[in-house]
């Protein structure tokens, strides 16, 4: 293993490649270290949506937008292998009227901050999507948006970094990080010490032990999410959907398109924010996304239940009750597999990026949307070690927006 | 047990050294004689509790070959049914001056009558002359397992193990 | 209200099982994904091998009719047409057994302990021709002939000497197909020879050290080609031959079909004597994950009266670790059924078995 290098990366999902890949074009002696495989956590169990509809306004839709941008160009010009990158839309379903109704206010909303959401009928939403229930009342629909094949993409942001001279450890654990007059000066692994002054925590849900290392408070949590596989069949679905919680009364309807689980109420969240408590698999967002063999990926229930990965019963019938209602042809499919992984959770569904106050470590991490946000992150990242231009403003993403950060450190 | 395991069906000589088959001089001396067919050491012993006379054992082990003691065996027949292998049979070598009994476990439907004739085949499937069925025996303590008794030219009693009809 | 015992498969291993466990007390379900109960019992119409304790010399049948009435007696509930599809660990020390019922909805029983006696899935074998209407495995022919009673070919070439390729074989003779050839690849057949015998007297060959080329037909089996295989397995040219066959069955070995004990976190191990990977478990046919137990071929391939007196050591235990049986009287009757095992066990056939099962227990005390 090699002695020294100009910066680590820790994690090799989708955040730290990324990052990888950036930060190589512009310096030497770039190392990732990861300790399972590239794409073994989160990056390889998603749905590969690149949404920017469901983003809030800052930094998160920001880098949403930049990533739609960049995703083709990096098809184009970069990746070695097909990511399966589709840019078919994407749409989120409703149930009732009333929901119908409050979604007008939320197209208009996104408009104006530039994001080209529509709002379709029921009956226009299964011209588009024949196989969907007639339950379903409206959706909006975004052209701009795209899905992936997220293991493809992480590696090939994987491989494009080693192209660029980056070096990849697999199975390889970062134990420690060690600091000289508060500065990052190495880190030790399970394989040995590397000299290095940059250190980028991309370590996803385990992102807060790897804060501990220099004494830092990463407010990021596992957010265990479900999913279920189908055999392969004939062309059932265009797009990936999603399927709204079903509102009932105005009140509910009007939280249809609050995506994050925001635990703030708006205020900047505090340092010792915790998940919440109680079981939201109830109310988790359904999925289904069509994959080029055939299968469909089905999701989601969620919870929070410390790093267990097993799946739970509830979970998994939870999404075959909303798969059969929502696509009813469903019914008669085989499901071929099921697992759980855990998507990187802050307080305000915003993740942490940039530097901290300890000198040489920086944050990648708590990404609940990683795939939409990887080419932006990683980009904006490799400018903010290199000191190059901005092509989107971090903004709010630093960790510093949570209270009592600086008392922390 | 080259030939067994190689071929499927045992060779003379394998044959001859089991203990559950009879010597040519107690087959002479006696009108029936159970002739067991067992040369593998598989945990198995039905043969044993079925004879009524305690002519079988199997000892020290369920596993070990079934023996035969001749002196005791008078050529009933209940081990035939018995043996989940199929794998006795019944040799009345001197039935006549130039003729033998053979008895065989048979499990085909329909069951062929007393007078029908066809090939003696022997245990590589071979016809080796003129068989005629003399008898057919299902009771119901058979369980299923009939037992027919063809009769052979004397010469091939030790070789016929089945009829093609 | 949670159940006392869920047993996933009702062939003899889970049947002997419920028997045992009802009598000690316990309250049992258990659920099989088939029409009716027994697994592969009722498909075994020949006469059972072992002792007078293994019910030797009776037909699997009617070992089979014999357990159900047993379990009849014994009040077991047994739901049929339901297949088990998850294993979950629920809150306290109770597991969820995810399952699907006859209208095909979704439910699930909670119950105290699982066991998992789902038997095993035959091996496939792939070569030109092996989708062609009339290529099937020897285990759904045995399906086909002795539960359905329809003969699924006339002319049948048998790939595979083990103990289901000859029994099977034996039984398509029975009802009434013609056997062209048992081929198999190995220099020695891999079955007992008595079941052997049992087909060359009829002028069956059985060919080893041959393997299954090709399979042609138009739109189904009309010929098989066989070629002899020298010791790297490699056909030696010159040596083909072709059968005219309508049927070619698969007997190449059985996996256990143990995704419920991965579903349920168990560990595993790979033990190629037992069919490949099964489940940890110890003298107790407990798993490494607690009150989920196995018996039967789940926990590595033999035979229905293995599976048998592997059942009646789980039910027993799992009665033993309910409070319904005290340890010493569990101790004893367990003994007993190991000395059963062990006389199954016995000889040179049996010895790679033994070894291998010895291991498996042993590996559930190393982590
Ligand atoms: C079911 C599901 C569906 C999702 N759908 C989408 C979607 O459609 N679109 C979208 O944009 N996002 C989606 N996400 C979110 C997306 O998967 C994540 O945002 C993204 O994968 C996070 O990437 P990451 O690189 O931060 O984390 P990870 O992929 O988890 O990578 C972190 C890596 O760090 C490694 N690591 C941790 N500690 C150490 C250490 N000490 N030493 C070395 N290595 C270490 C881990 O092994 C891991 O491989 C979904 C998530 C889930 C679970
Ligand atoms: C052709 C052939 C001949 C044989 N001959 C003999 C013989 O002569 N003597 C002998 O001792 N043994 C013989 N065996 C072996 C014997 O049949 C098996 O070893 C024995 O049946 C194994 O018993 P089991 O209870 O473990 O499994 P099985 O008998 O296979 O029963 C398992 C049951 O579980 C059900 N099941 C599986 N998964 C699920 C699920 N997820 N949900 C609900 N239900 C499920 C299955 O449908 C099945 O009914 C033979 C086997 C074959 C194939």
């Amino acid at each position: 293993m090699k002695k020294s290098a100009q910066a680590v990366i820790i994690g090799g999902g989708i955040i730290g490649c990324a990052a990888a890949y950036y930060l190589a074009k512009e310096i030497d002696d770039v190392i990732l270290i990861e300790k399972k495989c590239i794409a073994g956590e989160s990056s390889g169990a998603n749905y590969g949506m690149v949404w920017q509809q469901t983003r809030q306004d800052g930094y998160d839709l920001a880098a949403a937008r930049r990533s739609l941008e960049i995703y083709p160009q990096l098809c184009r010009e970069v990746f070695d292998l097909d990511i399966e990158y589709e840019e078919k839309g994407g749409m989120t379903l409703f149930f009732t009227d009333l929901q119908a109704e409050a979604a007008k206010g939320y197209v208009e909303y996104k408009n104006s901050l530039g994001v080209p959401v529509r709002l379709l009928s029921g009956k226009e939403t299964r011209s588009l999507e024949p196989a969907l229930s007639s339950r379903v009342t409206g959706s909006l629909f975004c052209a701009e948006e795209a899905q992936l094949n997220p293991f493809y993409t992480t590696l090939a942001f994987a491989r494009a970094a080693q192209k660029e001279g980056a070096t990849i450890y697999q199975g390889v654990e970062v134990l420690s990080i060690n600091l000289d007059r508060g500065a990052v000066c190495s880190i030790s692994t399970s394989e040995g010490k590397i000299f290095t002054n940059h250190v980028i925590n991309a370590a996803g849900s385990w992102a807060g032990t790897v804060g501990a290392m220099v004494g830092l408070k990463v407010p990021v949590f596992p957010h265990r999410l479900q999913s279920l596989v189908t055999e392969q069949i004939p062309k059932l679905l265009t797009r990936t959907i999603q399927g709204s919680r079903i509102a009932r009364t105005s009140e509910e309807a009007a939280k249809t398109f609050q995506y994050a689980y925001d635990t703030t109420g708006g205020n900047r969240p505090c340092i010792n924010q915790q998940p919440p408590a109680e079981c939201i698999i109830e109310s988790s967002l359904f999925y289904a996304k069509p994959t080029v063999n055939g299968n469909i990926v089905l999701g989601t229930a969620c919870d929070f239940a410390g790093y267990n990965r097993e799946t739970s019963y509830e979970a998994l019938a939870v999404i075959a009750h909303m798969a059969k209602m929502i696509i009813p042809r469903l019914k008669d499919v085989n499901i071929i597999r099921s697992w759980a992984n855990f998507d990187p959770w802050t307080a305000d569904g915003i993740p942490i990026v940039g530097e901290t106050g300890v000198k040489g470590f920086f944050i990648a991490a708590g990404h609940g949307t990683g795939m939409s946000h990887a080419p932006a992150t990683g980009e904006a990242l490799a400018g903010l070690i290199t000191g190059s231009a901005a092509a989107i403003p971090l903004g709010e993403a630093n960790i510093n927006r949570f209270t009592g950060y600086r008392e922390e450190c | 047990m080259k030939n067994l395991i190689t071929a499927g069906f045992l060779g003379r000589e394998e044959l001859m050294r089991l203990p559950g088959v009879p010597a040519i001089e107690a087959l002479k001396a006696k009108k029936s004689l159970a002739f067991i067919e067992c040369g593998e050491e598989i945990p198995c012993d039905p043969c044993r509790s079925a004879c009524p006379r305690g002519a079988i054992t199997v000892s020290p082990d369920v596993t070990s070959l079934p023996a035969l003691n001749t002196d005791l065996c008078n050529g009933c027949g209940t081990c035939l049914a018995a043996c989940p292998g199929m794998a006795i049979f019944l040799v009345d070598i001197g039935y006549s001056e130039t003729e033998a009994l053979v008895s065989i476990p048979y499990e085909y439907l329909p069951l062929p009558e007393v007078g029908d004739t066809g090939n003696a085949l022997d245990r590589s499937g071979k016809a080796i002359g003129k068989a005629v069925i003399v008898k057919v025996k299902c009771p119901e303590s058979y369980d299923r397992t009939a037992i027919i008794t063809i009769k052979v030219l004397k010469d091939i009693s030790l070789e016929a193990r089945h009829i093609d009809i | 209200m949670a159940e006392d015992l869920v047993i996933i498969g009702s062939g003899p291993a889970g049947l002997a099982a419920a028997v045992e466990a009802a009598r000690a007390g316990v309250k049992v379900t258990v659920v099989d994904e088939n029409a009716s109960p027994g697994g592969q019992l009722f498909k075994q119409i020949h006469k059972f091998f072992g002792s007078e304790e293994h019910q030797a010399g009776i037909r699997g049948i009617d070992i089979g009719y014999r357990l159900l009435e047993e379990c009849h007696l014994a009040k077991v509930k047994v739901m049929l047409n339901t297949a088990a599809w998850g294993i979950f660990h629920s809150s306290g020390n109770a597991t969820t057994v995810a399952i699907k019922n006859k209208n095909d909805s979704l439910c699930s029983l909670d119950t105290k302990v699982v066991l998992l006696a789902t038997g095993a899935r035959e091996n496939p074998l792939a070569f030109p021709g092996w989708t062609l209407p009339g290529v099937m495995g020897a285990g759904a022919a045995q399906t086909l002939i002795n539960l359905h009673r329809i003969r699924p070919g006339n002319r049948v070439l048998m790939i595979g000497s083990g103990n289901v390729g000859l029994i099977v074989s034996y039984q398509l003779k029975q009802a009434g197909a013609d056997i062209a050839a048992v081929i198999d690849i190995k220099p020695e057949i891999g079955g007992w020879g008595v079941h052997a015998a049992k087909l060359t007297r009829t002028g069956i060959p059985i060919l080893c050290s041959h393997k299954i080329i090709e399979v042609r037909g138009l739109d189904k089996v009309e010929e098989a080609h066989v070629a002899r295989v020298d010791r790297e397995a490699k056909s030696i040219p010159g040596s083909e031959k072709l059968f005219k066959v309508d049927t070619v069955c698969i007997a190449v070995g059985l996996s256990p079909m143990a995704e419920l004990a991965w579903s349920g976190g168990c560990r595993f191990a790979y033990l190629p004597e037992l069919g490949g990977h099964v489940p940890v478990h110890n003298r107790s046919m407990e798993t490494t994950r607690n009150n989920i137990y196995i018996a039967g071929d789940i926990s590595g391939i033999e035979e229905a009266s293995t599976a048998m007196e592997e059942g009646k050591i789980a039910g027993i235990s799992i009665a033993r670790s309910l409070g319904l049986l005290k340890n010493e009287c569990a101790e004893e009757l367990i003994r007993n059924k190991e000395k059963n095992l062990s006389a199954l066990r016995g000889g040179p056939m049996g010895k790679t078995r033994k070894l291998a099962k010895e291991k498996l227990i042993r590996l559930f005390n190393i982590c």
